[in-house]
């Protein structure tokens, strides 16, 4: 399988705090990784990093054969675990906005997808909960049938529903589509079954790289015990 | 793309532009209404409109200016911005584009409000149909001046505004510094700027016999305004460079 994301070399500093130190990665096309470490490990930044919002203090990122920018974004969906879109738009007018921006952008989907979750196109923004505002940013993140999804911490925050429907929906468009996602969250329990490696982060390090099989084979241990192995201390 | 930018941004402001021409409907009316026997007030009142206007245009621009960029990183919308397939510049120039919308919606306003009271005058045979053209010149040369000048007092604030975020401090002090700098830099690159247009002539002759009296305000701004105009321009290609190339952290 070919490369979508070559990460070599990358810093990243907030002043004089250390988010990301001397991260080397190289990920394929079709897998489903798992970023996983306590807060303020580094998770967040590395996606922004990817999706181009944030640059790099140094290093070098490679995805999808391009620098992570502009262009670039044309195939990369990012969902922030912050509530980034408008509260005064309407879900409408906000598939309308988004709609303009991607070629590839499938209406006729999005509002599917849309109606199934019971997210009524007239509503406002900032009158959903923030179980249906996760939802909704996961929708309009996988009607653009990105090449590479970067979640932040999508799970984060919301009830055992809003995270049963989250998780659905993405294993619907991810599983057997060769998509790439890259799945940030600092717990693993009931989403370490859709990954097919996971990554973990501490203090701005990659202390872990391993094929979810290859680790159960290896140590003989699920991807949560082998969280609390590594974070113990931590979490 | 940019159109869907500049929508947004005119969907989440323009109610204020329809306030301001409401606010500035009801002064004009009220003054037409309280001074309708009196010729000379009745025409003062024409260029207060505009002063008036100017005021508060003026006010709305500093608080469009100071708070474009910082308004959308403190409600984490400028990590929505920078996650779409568009640049910096994009974003900063539909900011400025929608705020020139506006504000060229509020100055045709102000012009034609403020045509209201000196066109009474010219009805009731008060001044003469060459006072009332030049009383119009008069006008939508003061207006279009201002409405420059509102252009150039947001640009130099959004540009203010992206370069503190892109320093990133918090200190009162070092801000307070900077902004009166950037302030004293600003005013000798307007000087320099003037000089450039300084062969524009400062008196313009229409504006010989409106009210009577010379008025020469409209005349010796003439250069001003289009050094504002096109200091405006350079001001907002460097705010996009500093927001294109992630200076401003989300």
């Amino acid at each position: 399988m070919s490369e979508v994301i070559k990460v070599s070399n990358l810093y990243k500093k907030y002043g004089t705090v250390v988010a990301l130190h001397n991260v080397n990665l190289k990920i394929k096309k079709g897998e489903i990784v798992g970023i996983c470490g306590p807060n303020g490990s580094g998770k967040s930044t590395f996606l922004r990093i990817l999706s181009g919002i944030v640059k790099p203090t140094t290093g070098y990122v490679e995805i999808l054969g391009g620098v992570a920018g502009r262009k670039a974004r044309k195939h990369i969906a990012y969902v922030s675990e912050n509530d980034i879109y408008y509260k005064w738009m309407k879900i409408g007018e906000l598939l309308s906005f988004l709609r303009s921006f991607y070629p590839s952008f499938d209406y006729e989907k999005a509002k599917m997808l849309l109606e199934d979750e019971g997210l009524d196109l007239n509503k406002k923004v900032g009158e959903l909960s923030k179980g249906y505002r996760q939802r909704l940013k996961v929708i309009m993140a996988i009607s653009n049938s990105p090449e590479v999804i970067l979640l932040d911490e999508p799970f984060s925050g919301i009830d055992m529903l809003s995270r049963e429907r989250i998780l659905n929906i993405l294993k619907e468009f991810l599983i057997g589509a060769e998509k790439t996602a890259l799945i940030s969250s600092h717990f693993v329990e009931g989403i370490e079954e859709i990954f097919s490696r996971v990554i973990f982060f501490k203090e701005g390090n990659v202390v872990l790289d391993e094929d979810c099989e290859a680790m159960r084979e290896k140590y003989g241990k699920s991807v949560k015990s082998m969280y609390f192995e590594v974070f113990g201390g931590l979490s | 793309m940019m159109k869907r930018l500049i929508w947004k941004e005119l969907r989440e402001n323009f109610i204020n532009a329809l306030i301001f021409v409401g606010v500035i409907l009801t002064v004009t009316v009220y003054g037409v209404v309280k001074n309708i026997e009196n010729v000379k007030s009745l025409a003062f009142i024409s260029l207060l409109i505009v002063f008036l206007s100017f005021l508060m245009v003026f006010s709305y621009a500093i608080y469009r200016g100071f708070s474009s960029i910082k308004r959308e990183k403190d409600r984490n919308t400028l990590e929505f911005l920078l996650s779409l397939p568009i640049d910096g510049r994009e974003i900063v120039t539909s900011k400025f584009l929608a705020f020139a919308i506006e504000s060229l919606f509020l100055w045709v306003c102000v012009v034609l409000f403020s045509h209201i009271p000196i066109l009474f005058l010219r009805l009731s045979n008060a001044i003469g149909g060459a006072e009332f053209i030049s009383g119009m010149k008069t006008i939508t040369y003061l207006a279009f001046h201002f409405f420059l000048f509102t252009l150039f007092t947001f640009v130099v604030l959004q540009f203010y505004e992206i370069l503190v975020l892109s320093l990133k401090t918090k200190n009162f002090f070092v801000n307070a510094v900077i902004f009166f700098v950037y302030l004293y830099l600003v005013s000798e690159i307007s000087a320099a700027f003037k000089k450039i247009f300084s062969f524009i002539p400062g008196e313009a002759p229409h504006f010989g016999n409106f009210l009577g009296e010379t008025i020469t305000i409209g005349g010796s701004t003439t250069y001003q305004g289009l050094a504002a105009g096109a200091l405006t321009g350079v001001a907002l290609i460097v705010c996009g460079i500093l927001l294109f190339n992630k200076k401003v952290e989300v």
